[in-house]
């Protein structure tokens, strides 16, 4: 990864080169604007880091600059200038971060990895690639459960081909992104790096060599062997389908068995009403009858409507409901009566085997995969890949239809996809590309929508200009279609189920500095995070929420961390959610209070994300265990 | 995932056994039945359930007065009660809701979400 550096500030510059060499980045320097614009129109940088005041031209004109170019690399703005004003003007001149000077560098580094997982739309710090796991936040890389021993070039060089796992990528390709401009490396130089790296992935235990050799054009992540992609991706995502799809056939024969066993007692419910009706036919109808027949319909009602039997469940009611009035002097309504009650016994004839019916209404409840293409080779493989697991599909053909149908759900209050899996073809000529700006713009859509609904996409090719140009309107993932269907549709399901599936963190503290910070910081790693700076308004946020895990500071103003958790511990809703506490103070008394109010956890500030966002995951673990 | 105690108050026996399959199949949590409000608040009071599930319409005491008796009992008055209606009107579904109960769910309910419904009503794991 190679990031551009364009300060003044001297120790600042070296301090951060230091840190971020250490972290195995190419870092180039620029101690001017124009300077930082040479080098940055010049050479292919994943990440700039810009100050906001420079020597000839300041960091906001030189954002500008890139942006007006159509340079889209992240950006990071530092600056002393704190003040929402001064962030919204960075923001709008097209930084994607904005961090106050003084500054942790840790804080900085866990910034620049957030914004390059999103380059990559990797959403977890975590890389995988069959049994081999590499941690981007640790700068740990473990095969089958082992730790392997690399430096920071074979582990940057590793990183890069796990981030562009579809590409083949030449030396000079390898040479940018892991050494600076001022470094000029031999070509047998950067060989003995790979075959270094090589040879510790064989005697780790890989099977053969992980990176091939592409002749005369570079190299590659060699294909995943198709017995390891199901250990490392679908094979939980298949367990999840086996257990739903039993759980589903087990509520099917259960929900059968109760509508037989109750068969004897509706036949005599329509006893009932039949009688009822034939006594109030010839003008005699006592009420204890009356009561009786009024409860029988009301029974068929509310039992029918169960079974999903919603127009024997309407008619049932409508019963009801002329049994309530005196109609025994109109002969129209005993007519209408009679007629009703006929209807719902043929309903009934008729809807002898209930099995469908259940499992249409069981079907109701999983989940809706939306995919939008008119390419129909493409659409039915992964109708027939969808249905084998038990997810619904509807297919629509452009971009604009599925606004008119999101539109429509939405005014229904119909259910809405869970995933939208969309195939974007960027190969096509500049006449056409107003269709690809209607995909960027249907995944900006599902994007807004509260909750937010992942959208995949499917692309001709792979290159970073049109990740980033996906990962910018909001897309989940980018797959390109030499990935097969099955793993595709384990994305789209991993998809839905982590987009229904985030954990929800509530964190008050009245540092406003820090609550602007931590959901940036701790959404990559999936959480929804609601932040809270008046403890006053703490429960009725806490109501709406519902949070999985409370994040308290212990001194706040009008009530403490400490006394909020007490109050919740004696609450019957909310006696078991985690609390992990902050607090500056690091001494044995405060912390035995904490844990005496019900604290489960006790975090020290200044805050790491990283480390709170371990300690969150390690809590809710826990919990769940 | 944690294991919850529920108890249902309905009067349908087809109903119960839609409820315990439901809940018992998706969520594992433990469902047990009332057939009427006083029994009911009997079970309540010996069994502490994590939550009412409480329909509306009952024969004898309906479920609006088997709340009231709920609430101002000091043993049951701080469990959660979710009441059971059909169709319920928003403007019905405030008035059941100032009366203390937590959340309204309509019937029919779709048996295979109703655990999910009532996790997410009261901030449970599922």
């Amino acid at each position: 990864m190679r990031i551009l550096l364009v300060d003044d500030d001297r120790t600042l510059v070296e301090l951060l080169t230091k840190t971020l060499s250490q972290q195995s980045y190419a870092v180039d320097v620029a101690t001017d604007g124009e300077q930082g614009w040479i080098y940055g129109s010049t050479y292919p940088y994943d990440l700039i880091i810009l100050d906001w005041f420079l020597p000839k031209l300041d960091g906001i004109k030189l954002c500008q600059r890139f942006r007006a170019h159509d340079y889209d690399m992240p950006i990071i703005l530092l600056t002393s200038r704190g003040g929402s004003q001064n962030k919204i003007k960075g923001l709008d001149a097209g930084a994607d971060d904005y961090i106050c000077k003084p500054f942790d560098v840790d804080e900085l580094a866990a910034r620049i990895r957030a914004l390059l997982r999103r380059l990559n739309c990797d959403f977890l710090p975590v890389l995988r690639w069959g049994n081999l796991e590499l941690n981007s936040c640790s700068s740990e890389v473990v095969y089958q459960g082992r730790s392997l021993l690399l430096t920071a070039k074979e582990y940057r060089m590793l990183e890069l081909f796990l981030r562009h796992r579809q590409e083949v990528l030449s030396v000079e390709d390898i040479i940018d992104n892991l050494w600076s401009s001022t470094e000029y490396p031999a070509i047998a130089t950067v060989r003995s790096h790979l075959r270094r790296l090589r040879k510790k992935l064989k005697q780790a235990g890989f099977p053969d060599d992980l990176i091939t050799t592409v002749r005369g054009q570079g190299y590659c992540l060699k294909p995943l062997p198709q017995d390891d992609i199901s250990s490392s991706n679908s094979s939980v995502a298949k367990s999840i389908s086996t257990e739903q799809s039993d759980k589903r056939s087990r509520h099917l024969t259960a929900l059968t068995s109760i509508w037989e066993k109750y068969r004897s007692k509706r036949e005599q419910q329509l006893a009932t009403l039949s009688q009822a009706v034939k006594s109030l036919s010839i003008g005699h109808l006592e009420i204890s009858d009356r009561l009786s027949a009024i409860v029988a319909a009301h029974s068929l009602a509310g039992n029918l409507g169960q079974f999903g039997l919603e127009r024997a469940s309407g008619l049932a009611r409508e019963i009801e409901q002329l049994l309530q009035q005196d109609i025994g002097q109109n002969p129209a309504r005993l007519i209408e009566l009679s007629n009703k009650l006929e209807l719902l016994s043929q309903e009934l004839t008729t809807k002898q085997n209930i099995v469908g019916q259940i499992s249409q209404q069981l079907a109701e409840n999983s989940p809706l995969l939306l995919i939008a293409s008119e390419d129909r080779h493409f659409t039915d493989q992964f109708i027939a890949e969808a249905t084998n697991r038990g997810i619904r599909t509807k297919v629509i053909l452009t971009p604009k239809q599925v606004l008119d149908w999101l539109e429509t759900k939405q005014i229904q209050q119909e259910q809405l996809p869970s995933a939208v899996l969309l195939k974007i073809s960027f190969a096509e000529d500049v006449a056409e590309s107003s269709t690809i700006q209607e995909y960027l713009s249907l995944i900006a859509e599902f994007k807004l929508l509260t909750p937010s609904i992942p959208v995949i996409v499917v692309a001709d090719r792979d290159r970073v200009e049109n990740r980033l140009l996906v990962a910018r309107h909001g897309g989940k993932f980018y797959l390109t279609q030499s990935s097969n269907p099955q793993q595709i549709m384990t994305v789209c399901q991993k998809a839905a189920q982590y987009s229904s599936s985030g954990k929800k963190v509530m964190i008050v503290d009245d540092d406003l500095e820090l609550l602007h910070i931590l959901p940036t910081l701790l959404e990559p790693w999936g959480f929804k995070v609601t932040t809270l700076d008046d403890p006053r308004q703490f429960w009725d946020v806490l109501q709406a929420v519902a949070p999985d895990l409370l994040v308290l500071d212990i001194e706040m103003p009008y009530v403490s961390g400490i006394e909020l958790c007490k109050v919740l511990r004696t609450h019957p809703y909310w006696h078991e959610l985690p609390v992990l506490f902050l607090s500056v103070y690091q001494d044995e008394a405060i912390s035995n209070q904490v844990f005496a109010s019900g604290g489960n956890d006790f975090v020290n500030k200044p805050v790491l994300a990283r480390q709170l966002a371990h300690r969150i995951l390690n809590r809710l673990n826990s919990t769940e265990r | 995932m944690t294991e919850k105690n529920i108890l249902l108050i309905d009067d349908e026996e087809t109903i119960q056994e839609v409820v315990q399959v439901g809940i018992g199949i998706e969520a594992g949590w433990q469902v047990a039945i009332a057939s009427s409000g006083w029994e009911g608040i009997n079970l309540a009071q010996n069994q502490q359930p994590d939550v009412i599930l409480l329909d509306v319409m009952m024969p004898d005491m309906d479920g609006i007065d088997t709340l009231s008796q709920l609430k101002n009992n000091d043993k049951t008055s701080t469990i959660p009660v979710i009441f059971l209606t059909a169709k319920a009107q928003a403007e019905e579904k405030n008035q059941f809701q100032n009366l203390g109960v937590v959340d309204v769910i309509t019937k029919p309910f779709n048996s295979m979400t109703l655990a999910s419904q009532i996790a997410k009503i009261l901030g449970w794991e599922l």
